[in-house]
């Protein structure tokens, strides 16, 4: 009783003008795209110009391809708070799939099971999850696992290579117009729909959104869905970019997506703050401080070391002004 | 002989926000007293305890133990001047054994060097639990091979070691069946007899008065009496406990009781949750029906099923023509039932989320175009609801847990306004929000009832039932104890005798 009490008194005061609300609102999503700019900046005039030279942007665009358009798709899933650590693999196996339709000549089929076999993995994982009740990191983790015994497996044996027609699909403009409209799309299910909205209520308090009607399980199951088929998208590509399949394939891409996430100002437990722009500041960012220290010569043996101290640094400094916010 | 005063507690006062928890508040205990302390729901039992055991500190007032002032900062150094307390919710920890559970914290007491003496530890363990009755239980178990009322025993075991003069037990009793209860009682005599004190707080008015050689009694967070012995009867306890307040003109001034024929929601036989069994209603169009009850009467239980939240053991909750059975809270919402939460800021809302939000989550159907939600649509929805229950905030994009308690409740409440909900669960809805806000959801509710609309309140507060209900239940150990029609002369007193 004394506990509730205590609950029922809010930390805050009453009237919190509206405009304080929103500014604080805009504030908490700016933070994570003014650190951003200011490496932009940075990079650029450290680099002497080079960093933003067409040629560079290509390259930028490249390499957060495969992270941005997984990370539109893992938003849904984080919004409801469920932590997955099993993109690699699950991308890995989706690429593996893919290869051995395209180098039995069925091209054309190599965009569909790569969706497909994606989205069976990551339904996989959130349907464990979901029916068994098994918290989604350890689910992850043994999915992580498994994709990887098997791309092990496979890989060790046969070299799978794809026909070279299929290569020319990697153009810098294809990916471009397909980024944009997964941005779109995800965008749309996310703001627009009640998947997005569900799954965000779900996070924020899952008690309060089953006593709203929410269909917990149904809704969680479809974020891993739209995960999936992102993971398949971006597999796809990266396979046409690449031209074939290795044991190493995907290896690490999981913690670079949650980095991305995180960096782009996601919170960890999901709910209203869940936004589809960290997921697009935040895949930008991680290439952009990659590619930023590449082109500034730094030793590439020691490359993540710094990653990970800027990493840190930028984290610390957004929590702080979170904080603050909390307490003005 | 002259009493010797163990501890007085002087003009104790505690507000939480609004609620005026404890209001000047005195009592003494002396040595040999076994104090009962009894009140309503929110009365300001556990503040005072929670004060006294070091958990709360009070906004003023002054506690004077042994002679001494004294101003406990944590329950660690509470007990370290020899006052323990046993709480209801509080519980031991799984996964360690028993005598890690009676010693938690206190480890350094059993040092030898850098270790921790286990033998000692485990000689003291077992000496404890003697006292409580678990003589053959071994304390290096892991406490997880205890029933729930053995590891309450244990628990009553951890708040002896220190030999404490006084010992508060906060509703310790309401987990314990005959055979722990008499582990209490006879702790308790070795206490009185021993020259030392207890503070009882206790829901079971019959308990208490056998037990104790004082009561006090508390209502609305003030001190309305002290009995002796000779003072004490039921009858005498549970009048000072509800008191008659001044009528407030903000319930329902009608006597008539009427309602329409047409049942609305059945439930049958329904057995659900802990302790409800065999539980039938049946809500009749514009009717408001009253649940009463003590709080774990299995009232709560009985919202919940009633909304789908919990399934049902055996019987069924069907609406309108009683062909439609109530299986999840989506099917009771597609069925235009309502269910305020009795938890508000733990299960009713998403705190961290906007009032706009919040209010259009169970209506996004409504305010959809095809798939795609209206953000226009929305907007419009939150702020008539914002408007028409006056809830005070500066926009629909303010975020709940910056609201008061009383606007939280509105904005819980707005959810069924605005979708058109025919039949509302109210759990305990005006529970810590102040009167003003009170009288607005008494209107409400008013209001609804002549749209035709029909209500089931679930709540501890039976002012509040006998004022608002054309007919009240009352649940007594999860079932059907009474049944009252609304009537000038219903009075709490009555509506009690059914509920302890």
């Amino acid at each position: 009783m004394v506990n509730d009490m205590k609950n029922n008194e809010a930390i805050l005061p009453n009237d919190v003008s509206g405009k304080m609300e929103r500014f604080n609102n805009v504030r908490s999503a700016l933070i994570p795209f003014a650190g951003l700019v200011l490496m932009t900046i940075v990079f650029e005039v450290a680099s002497q110009s080079k960093l933003l030279l067409p040629a560079n942007l290509v390259t930028i665009l490249n390499q957060s391809f495969s992270v941005m358009i997984i990370a539109l798709g893992a938003t849904f899933v984080f919004a409801h708070g469920g932590l997955d650590i099993s993109y690699g693999s699950v991308f890995g196996l989706s690429i593996l799939c893919a290869a051995a339709v395209a180098h039995a000549g069925m091209t054309a089929l190599a965009l569909p099971v790569a969706i497909a076999a994606a989205a069976l993995c990551a339904l996989i994982n959130g349907g464990v999850s979901v029916f068994c009740g098994i918290s989604p990191f350890i689910t992850s983790i043994c999915i992580l696992f498994i994709g990887r015994g098997i791309l092990n497996t496979v890989c060790s044996s046969n070299q799978i290579a794809i026909p070279p027609s299929m290569l020319s699909v990697d153009t810098w403009q294809t990916k471009l117009i397909v980024l944009i409209v997964t941005i779109a799309v995800t965008a749309i299910l996310f703001e627009k729909t009640k998947i997005g909205r569900n799954n965000k209520a779900i996070g924020g308090n899952p008690k309060s959104a089953e006593q709203a009607g929410v269909n917990i399980g149904l809704y969680r199951l479809i974020a891993y869905l739209i995960s999936g088929i992102t993971i398949g998208i971006a597999a796809y590509f990266s396979l046409v970019r690449m031209g074939s399949v290795s044991s190493a394939t995907g290896q690490g891409l999981e913690m670079s997506i949650i980095t991305a996430l995180v960096l782009g100002g996601m919170p960890m437990t999901g709910g209203a703050g869940s936004r589809i722009i960290s997921a697009i500041i935040g895949s930008i960012s991680i290439i952009v401080l990659k590619n930023g220290l590449i082109i500034l010569g730094v030793n590439d043996k020691i490359i993540e070391g710094i990653q990970g101290i800027i990493i840190l640094a930028i984290i610390l400094i957004s929590y702080k002004k979170e904080r603050d916010a909390l307490l003005s | 002989m002259k009493e010797e005063v163990l501890l007085t507690a002087q003009n104790i006062d505690k507000r939480f926000g609004i609620t005026h928890a404890l209001n000047d508040v005195t009592i003494e205990i002396a040595r040999g007293d076994v104090m009962g302390l009894i009140g309503e729901n929110g009365s300001g039992k556990s503040t005072f305890s929670s004060i006294i055991s070091g958990m709360q500190r009070p906004d003023s007032g002054t506690i004077t133990w042994k002679g001494q002032e004294f101003r406990p900062q944590s329950m660690v150094e509470a007990q370290a001047a020899g006052i323990s307390m046993v709480v209801q919710e509080m519980g031991t920890i799984s996964g360690i054994s028993i005598a890690d559970n009676i010693f938690l914290g206190k480890e350094k007491d059993f040092r030898r060097g850098p270790f921790i003496n286990k033998k000692a530890m485990q000689k003291k363990a077992s000496e404890l639990l003697a006292k409580v009755g678990m003589k053959e239980t071994c304390p290096t178990d892991r406490i997880d091979t205890l029933s729930f009322e053995n590891r309450k025993l244990v628990e009553i075991a951890r708040a002896l070691y220190g030999n404490p003069d006084l010992f508060i037990f906060d509703e310790t009793t309401t987990a314990l069946s005959q055979k722990g209860r008499d582990v209490v009682y006879r702790i308790m005599e070795e206490y009185q007899k021993e020259n030392k004190s207890v503070l009882f707080i206790s829901h079971d008015l019959e308990e208490l008065i056998s037990v104790s050689t004082k009561v006090t009694v508390l209502r609305d967070g003030a001190k309305v009496a002290v009995l002796g012995k000779e003072e004490m009867s039921p009858d005498r306890v549970k009048e000072l406990m509800v008191g008659r307040k001044i009528t407030e003109e903000y319930y329902r001034t009608d006597f008539d009781g009427s309602y329409g024929d047409e049942v609305v929601m059945k439930a049958t036989h329904l057995t659900a949750g802990t302790i409800l069994e065999d539980f039938s209603l049946e809500l009749h169009k514009g009717e408001i029906l009253g649940i009463g009850g003590l709080t774990d009467c299995g009232m709560h239980d009985l919202g919940k099923a009633l909304f789908g939240l919990i399934k049902p053991l055996t019987g069924s909750v069907t609406v309108y023509s009683q062909d439609t059975i109530i299986k999840s809270a989506y099917g009771a919402i597609r069925n235009k039932i309502g269910y305020v939460s009795k938890n508000r800021d733990l299960e009713a809302l998403d705190m961290n989320s906007s009032i706009k939000d919040n209010i259009t989550l169970p209506s996004l159907d409504l305010l959809s175009n095809w798939f795609l939600i209206s953000s226009q649509k929305e907007k419009k929805f939150a702020k008539d609801e914002i408007e028409s229950l006056s809830i005070k905030c500066s926009s629909e994009l303010q975020l709940c847990k910056s609201l008061s308690g009383g606007n939280k409740q509105k904005v819980s409440i707005a959810k069924w306004l605005g979708n058109q909900s025919e039949i509302f669960i109210f759990d305990c809805p005006t529970r810590g929000i102040d009167v003003i806000v009170k009288a607005a959801l008494y209107q409400l509710m008013i209001q609804l009832k002549a749209q035709g609309k029909s209500i089931i309140m679930i709540s501890e507060e039976l002012t509040e039932l006998i004022g608002m209900c054309d007919r009240i239940m009352i649940l007594k150990d999860g079932k059907l104890s009474g049944s009252f029609e609304r009537s000038e002369d219903l009075t709490d007193h009555v509506l009690i005798q059914k509920m302890v």
